[in-house]
């Protein structure tokens, strides 16, 4: 059950963060992208890479912060939604740069998170 | 007080994920995660705009439902690391298979829980007409 509990814990933590980062974004930036998903889920993935290389992806540890924290803090339902909702407002392209820039720049942030974690 | 409600939903949607994750086993291939992100695109556009729909509903229970229990249902970063981790494996075909059917798939859950929501809302408006 243990591993239950660490998980839950930590994804409570992350979706707290999240929902807070969320509104502290949107309150300084404006404009049709969804900066704020887009900052919150980068800083997930080099955060998730650092831990996967730290700790490995077995220890209790990685449950709490990376499965956890993590896993609550980034979102991929929200992405979804928000690129949906940029493509039915005719911003078809606005859509297809944003889960464009999620998905290399989360694959270069998890790469530099793996790299960093190695030398601490 | 939204803070309370979206961390008590997020701990079941975080343990949600961690079942489903020890549940759906498939060799190295990371199906848990798809089924759990396709699936969560599909959750909460479906229940944001059918529960934003009913008045009676309280605002801070769809937050805690969307935000806190899908929010931590699904997640960014697993699905990123585990990319990198079958590019790391050398299954490259799978890699990019997986990057891009994760994304058309939550797009397309998005567009069907928007409908679904649409066609129940009607549902529900015609049975009150006929009251």
């Amino acid at each position: 059950m243990t591993p239950y509990f660490l998980v839950g814990g930590g994804a409570a933590i992350g979706a707290i963060l999240r929902y807070d980062a969320t509104k502290l974004i949107k309150r300084h930036t404006n404009g049709r992208f969804p900066v704020a998903t887009l900052v919150i889920n980068l800083l997930a993935a080099l955060i998730l890479g650092g831990l996967a290389s730290h700790l490995g992806t077995g220890a209790n540890t990685y449950l709490l912060l990376g499965t956890g924290v993590c896993g609550g803090f980034s979102t991929f339902s929200t992405m979804s939604y928000e690129a949906l909702l940029l493509q039915q407002k005719k911003y078809g392209r606005l859509a297809f740069l944003y889960l464009s820039c999620s998905l290399i720049g989360g694959l270069i942030c998890v790469l530099l998170g793996l790299t960093i974690g190695q030398y601490f | 007080m939204d803070e309370l409600l979206i961390g008590l939903f997020a701990i079941a949607g975080g343990m949600t994920r961690y079942g489903v994750d020890q549940l759906v086993v498939f060799n190295h291939v990371p199906v848990a995660t798809f089924l759990i992100n396709l699936l969560g695109s599909f959750l909460l556009v479906y229940l944001t705009n059918t529960l934003a729909q009913i008045e009676w509903f309280p605002e801070q229970l769809t937050l805690g439902l969307g935000t806190g229990f899908v929010g931590a249902f699904t997640t960014f970063s697993s699905y990123i690391l585990e990319i990198m981790q079958l590019y790391q494996a050398q299954a490259y075909w799978l890699a990019i298979g997986y990057a891009l059917l994760s994304l058309v798939g939550g797009m397309l859950g998005a567009y069907l829980g928007l409908r679904a929501s649409r066609l129940d809302l009607r549902h529900l408006a015609r049975r009150a007409v006929n009251k």
